[in-house]
């Protein structure tokens, strides 16, 4: 008689622990979608292991819309390759999966770990691939997860990986993804019909390497008048000659109909053009829209502020808070210059795209840091 | 002896040649001297009369004259408020006639004026009176191509104000139409706004935002007032919350209104050369459907030209 009654409260303890378990997640960040899992991405690059947790609704794949909910950084500098650093990166790596699968109670399954393409290549090149390899044993180790796989990404695979996890199916085939980064700018595009070729697009020039270029140039007069000259010779210069060549060699013009453009300058224009699209991870944007913003950062810096922008949000249904918050963080990444050289530069690639008869739709991607994880939640609802 | 006879006979046949021509001078003069008193008083007389039939004549010439100028003028003033267009001929003859009618004058002004100047005058008054015919024939050609023009200017004002009656109708039948689908270009039928429950076998409309796997819309097209070959619809879809619903996040983007800036759900591109009706269909999907109003909205231009709502329990 007492069996079934043990049995009644062991189910229903299960339920109670199960539903505590989901509350708790959902009590960790503030989700989005109803019907959504979160999943989170760790991955070891050259300055440090990163982390980064993300709400995919059911329709993500159709819509190319994920929520970035948390994004989390240790710096350990692996590619210093020597016991310390080696140290360091194995402990912030397993403290950012404990954190992941315990205090945000993200499934294993859903904690994707990989090893960028930056310290592979450096790996490699310093052959240094067994430290790499004895990284990812000893996560093992320490996790108790003989079978996780933690995989070597290379450039190639980290931008298929990028391509599929950021632009959504029905414009696979027909968008070109650049990320500008801060020393360098890479993307490519799939020219053939499949996922498996992926046509590689790189050039040595980043928002940060424009900057610097610019710096160097002014000559003790640091006024902003001087900089915008000096940043317009660097622009006009080798970095030109060299982003005319890289597009024309990629041959992306004549087989992309969209121009997507992702890293932190491509946030902070989407950020500051369209703060009533803060929650969106994608904002579509025209080469004109782009020229003016790039002249009033020069003329009106002070129209870019948070309580500006805000001031002009006529739409009553959007959180001016979050939207103010969203601003704010931009200005605390990128300050007036770093801003008018990233999107100097950005302008200057987008150039390339602009034909008189034929237009390309350009988009600025908000979040294309975590692009990988979400291929990777693509191809593991796949299985 | 005989000699002295012939000379004596010579002598007095002399003589006398000699007293009859002396004779004959005053017979002549006398007759001369009564010829030319009988003259003078004859022409004395003849003076007279004469002057009293210039007067006459005078003044019978200058009421034609006051006559002819006054209806001049008359026909003058009045053809020159009609007649800008000739205003420069007009000038010219004005200036003859005033010549003429100077010289005119001023042979009356001589008095007394001798016949001579009498008859230049009648001539200046024929002549004047010659002119006066033509420019009463001119006139009369002037007046009639003035009813004439007339005549045309009004059949052209009333074209004109049929073609603006015609055009206002239009314009107040399009703008009736574009009021109705606020003030637009286009013209909106047929629109229809629902939610679906998908089954395994197929779709099926609802009212249940727990059922609703989509939310999906139509509507028929036509541009007829569309000045361009291709425009773009913005379809915003609010939510019970007021928030747009999103079609996907690389749909959708900011458009400009009269109330500032808009999320758009989607964007459509819309070509307007096609003189039939075009279908469109739009649909939405959302991992959950909240209760309570959607609103449906088609924009373009800023503004909204046709607008549904779908209410889901």
């Amino acid at each position: 008689m007492r069996l079934p009654n043990i049995r009644a409260v062991a189910i229903s303890l299960s339920l109670i622990i199960l539903c505590s378990t989901q509350t708790f997640s959902q009590a960790a960040f503030k989700l989005k979608f109803k019907r959504s899992q979160l999943y989170a991405g760790i991955e070891v690059g050259s300055k440090g292991v990163k982390m980064s947790v993300l709400e995919v609704g059911k329709n993500a794949q159709n819509t190319g819309t994920f929520n970035l909910l948390k994004d989390t950084s240790v710096n350990t500098d692996f590619i210093s390759f020597n016991p310390q650093t080696f140290s360091a990166t194995l402990q912030a790596l397993e403290h950012l999966y404990v954190k992941a699968s315990g205090e945000y109670q993200i499934l294993p399954e859903n904690i994707f770990t990989v090893v960028s393409s930056g310290v592979v290549v450096q790996a490699r090149k310093e052959i240094q691939t067994p430290m790499v390899q004895a990284l990812a044993d000893s996560f093992r180790k320490r996790i108790a997860e003989p079978a996780r796989e933690v995989s070597l990404v290379d450039v190639a695979e980290e931008a298929r990986l990028s391509h599929l996890g950021i632009v959504p199916e029905a414009k696979r085939y027909s968008t070109f993804l650049i990320d500008i980064g801060s020393g360098n700018t890479k993307g490519g595009f799939f020219p053939n019909g499949n996922t498996k070729d992926i046509k590689l697009f790189q050039l040595t020039w980043g928002t940060k390497s424009v900057a610097n270029g610019t710096e160097k140039r002014l000559e003790g007069d640091n006024s902003l008048p001087n900089y915008k000259k000096q940043l317009y010779r660097v622009l006009e210069g080798s970095a030109n000659t060299e982003i005319i060549y890289a597009v024309n060699v990629s041959g992306a013009y004549n087989m992309s109909d969209n121009i997507a453009f992702s890293g932190g300058i491509a946030w902070s224009v989407a950020t500051l053009i369209a703060p009533e699209l803060a929650d969106n991870p994608v904002v579509p944007v025209t080469y004109e829209e782009v020229v003016v913003f790039s002249e009033r950062l020069y003329q009106n810096y002070a129209t870019y502020n948070d309580a500006v922008l805000t001031a002009k949000l006529t739409d009553n249904s959007l959180d001016k808070n979050a939207v103010a918050e969203e601003v704010k963080r931009v200005h605390k990444v990128f300050d007036q210059k770093s801003l008018m050289a990233g999107t100097g530069l950005l302008l200057k690639i987008m150039r390339q795209f602009e034909g008189v008869y034929e237009k390309k739709q350009f988009y600025l991607v908000k979040s294309g840091q975590v692009g990988w994880i979400s291929a990777f939640v693509d191809q593991h609802i796949k299985k | 002896m005989k000699e002295s006879r012939i000379s004596l006979l010579l002598l007095v046949s002399l003589s006398l040649l000699l007293l009859a021509s002396v004779v004959l001078f005053i017979r002549g003069f006398a007759f001369y001297k009564k010829n030319s008193s009988a003259d003078i008083s004859q022409n004395n007389i003849s003076a007279k009369a004469a002057l009293e039939l210039a007067a006459k004549s005078r003044d019978s010439l200058q009421k034609v004259y006051d006559s002819s100028i006054a209806q001049l003028n008359d026909q003058l003033d009045a053809t020159k408020q009609g007649l800008d267009s000739i205003q420069e001929n007009m000038n010219i003859r004005l200036l003859e006639f005033s010549q003429l009618k100077m010289e005119i004058g001023s042979i009356f002004q001589q008095k007394p004026a001798s016949s001579a100047e009498l008859a230049i005058a009648q001539k200046k008054i024929n002549e004047l009176g010659d002119r006066m015919a033509e420019w009463r024939r001119k006139y009369a050609d002037v007046d009639e191509e003035n009813k004439r023009l007339n005549r045309l200017i009004a059949q052209f004002s009333q074209q004109l104000k049929e073609t603006d009656k015609g055009r206002t109708t239009k314009l107040t039948d399009a703008k009736s139409v574009q009021q109705n689908n606020s003030q637009a270009a286009f013209l909106i039928s047929g629109l229809q706004f629902k939610a679906i429950m998908q089954t395994e076998e197929r779709e099926q409309e609802t009212n249940q935002a727990v059922q609703t796997d989509e939310l999906k819309g139509s509507f028929d097209l036509k541009a007829p007032f569309a000045p361009l070959l291709s425009a773009e619809i913005f379809i915003v879809v609010l939510q019970p919350d007021g928030k747009v619903m999103k079609r996907s996040a690389w749909e959708s983007g900011l458009f400009e209104t009269g109330e500032g800036r808009k999320i758009y759900s989607q964007k459509l591109s819309i070509d307007c050369g096609k003189a039939e009706s075009q279908h469109l269909n739009f649909s939405i999907a959302a991992d959950d459907y909240q209760k309570g109003s959607y609103i449906f909205q088609l924009y373009h231009n800023g503004r909204i030209i046709a607008s549904t709502s779908k209410i889901l329990s």
